[in-house]
C-alpha cells in the first residue's frame, strides 16, 4: 500500500499481514474428502479447467468460487444414500461370511469381502463426517 | 507482521526525521528500510530521532558522497536479528519474527540507475538467493526499474520491452512473488505532474 509522499518524491510503501485475519473462509472443505477415491484428481482437473482472465488475486478469488460449487455438486454425488450403500454392502458382506462357513471362498471372492471391508469403513467414516 | 520502506531523500532534515518516525508510529511497523539516507554515518541518535523510544536494533550502508545510502531499523521485541550483509546497493538482515518464530531474510535495495550497474545487482542479489535455498525472504526498496510501460509514465514517450526484460528475468528467476500495489498507481513523481512510475517495490 502507497502512502503519502511529503518531502519525498517517493511514496512510502507498507506492507502488512495479519496473521490472525485472513478474513472468511474461501470455501469449506470436509476431512473426509480426501479419503474418497477421485477426490484429488477431481480438484486439480477442476482447476486447471477453469479459465479467468485477470491479475492473480481475481484469479484466484473467481476459481475459489468455481471450486466451491464444483465441490458442492460433488459433495451431494458422493454422499447421496450413504445409509443405504452401507446397509446394500452389509448384506453382501454377511453372504460372503455365510458362505464361506460352508465353503473355502474362492481368491475372487476374498477380495470381494476385503474390498467391502474397505469400503464400509470408508462410508461410515463419511457418514459420520456429515452427520 | 508490518514492513515500511520508503526512498527518503535524505534524513539530513530535523523534519524529515520527524515525518519519517511520525509514519513509523502510525503504523506500528515491525521493520524500516529507508534508502537514500545520504548519511554517511548512522549513530543512536540519529535512530532515536527517525524511530521513537522503543526499543531498537538497526544496520546501515554509508551514503557514497552525498547520493545513496541505506538504513533497515527494526523493533527488537518483534524481530530478532542475528546478522546483517552490506552490499553495493543493498543491505540485508537475517533474523526472525519473534511472535511466529519464522526466520527471513530482508533485503532493503537502492538500485544504481545505470543499466549495466544495475545488471550487476540482479546478477549478485540472484546467486545470492539461490545460495539461501528455500528461505523466506522479502526484498524491497527503489529498484530503480519498472516491469512493463503501464508502470511508468514520462514526456519521453513510450520505452522498449528491453528496458524491462533485465528486472523481469530476476523477477523470475529468483522465483520472488511481486506484490499489487494499493492506493495508488505509482510510487515516484518527477513533481512536474507529468512523469511517475512505480519503481518502488515488495517482492517475497
Amino acid at each position: 500500500m502507497a502512502h503519502l509522499r511529503g518531502f519525498s518524491d517517493h511514496c512510502p510503501i507498507l506492507v502488512s499481514i495479519d496473521s490472525e485475519d485472513w478474513g472468511p473462509r474461501p470455501l469449506r472443505l470436509l476431512k473426509c474428502w480426501q479419503d474418497l477415491p477421485g477426490y484429488d484428481k477431481f480438484v486439480s482437473e477442476k482447476w486447471s479447467f477453469f479459465q479467468v482472465q485477470g491479475w492473480g488475486g481475481y484469479v484466484l478469488k473467481e476459481k475459489l468460487k468455481l471450486i466451491k460449487l464444483a465441490l458442492k455438486e460433488w459433495h451431494a454425488s458422493h454422499t447421496r444414500n450413504v445409509p443405504a450403500r452401507i446397509d446394500s454392502l452389509k448384506m453382501r458382506q454377511a453372504g460372503l461370511d455365510s458362505k464361506g462357513e460352508d465353503v473355502a471362498l474362492t481368491e475372487e471372492e476374498l477380495g470381494e469381502l476385503h474390498g467391502i471391508s474397505v469400503d464400509i469403513h470408508l462410508l461410515t467414516r463419511l457418514s459420520t463426517s456429515i452427520c | 507482521m508490518r514492513l515500511l520502506s520508503w526512498n527518503v531523500r535524505g534524513l539530513g532534515g530535523v523534519e524529515k526525521r520527524k515525518e519519517v518516525k511520525d509514519l513509523v508510529r502510525e503504523k506500528k511497523s515491525f521493520v524500516l528500510c529507508l534508502q537514500e539516507t545520504k548519511m554517511q554515518l548512522i549513530d543512536d541518535f540519529m535512530c532515536v530521532s527517525i524511530w521513537g523510544s522503543s526499543s531498537y536494533g538497526y544496520s546501515f550502508c554509508p551514503s557514497v558522497g552525498a547520493s545513496g545510502g541505506l538504513i533497515t531499523v527494526w523493533d527488537t521485541s518483534e524481530v530478532d536479528v542475528w546478522s546483517s550483509v552490506r552490499g553495493d546497493s543493498f543491505l540485508m538482515i537475517h533474523g526472525r519474527f519473534v511472535k511466529s518464530n519464522d526466520e527471513f531474510y530482508l533485503c532493503n535495495v537502492y538500485a544504481p540507475c545505470d543499466q549495466r550497474a544495475k545488471q550487476m545487482l540482479w546478477t549478485s542479489l540472484s546467486a545470492r538467493l539461490h545460495l539461501l535455498g528455500p528461505a523466506k525472504v522479502c526484498i524491497c526498496g527503489d529498484f530503480n526499474s519498472v516491469r512493463s510501460a503501464k508502470e511508468r509514465r514520462s514526456v519521453r514517450g513510450s520505452q522498449v520491452v528491453q528496458d524491462f526484460a533485465p528486472f523481469n528475468d530476476f523477477i523470475q528467476e529468483c522465483a520472488l512473488v511481486d506484490l499489487p500495489l494499493g492506493g495508488r498507481k505509482f510510487t515516484w513523481y518527477k513533481g512536474d505532474g507529468r512523469s511517475m512510475s512505480r519503481i518502488d517495490r515488495f517482492l517475497f
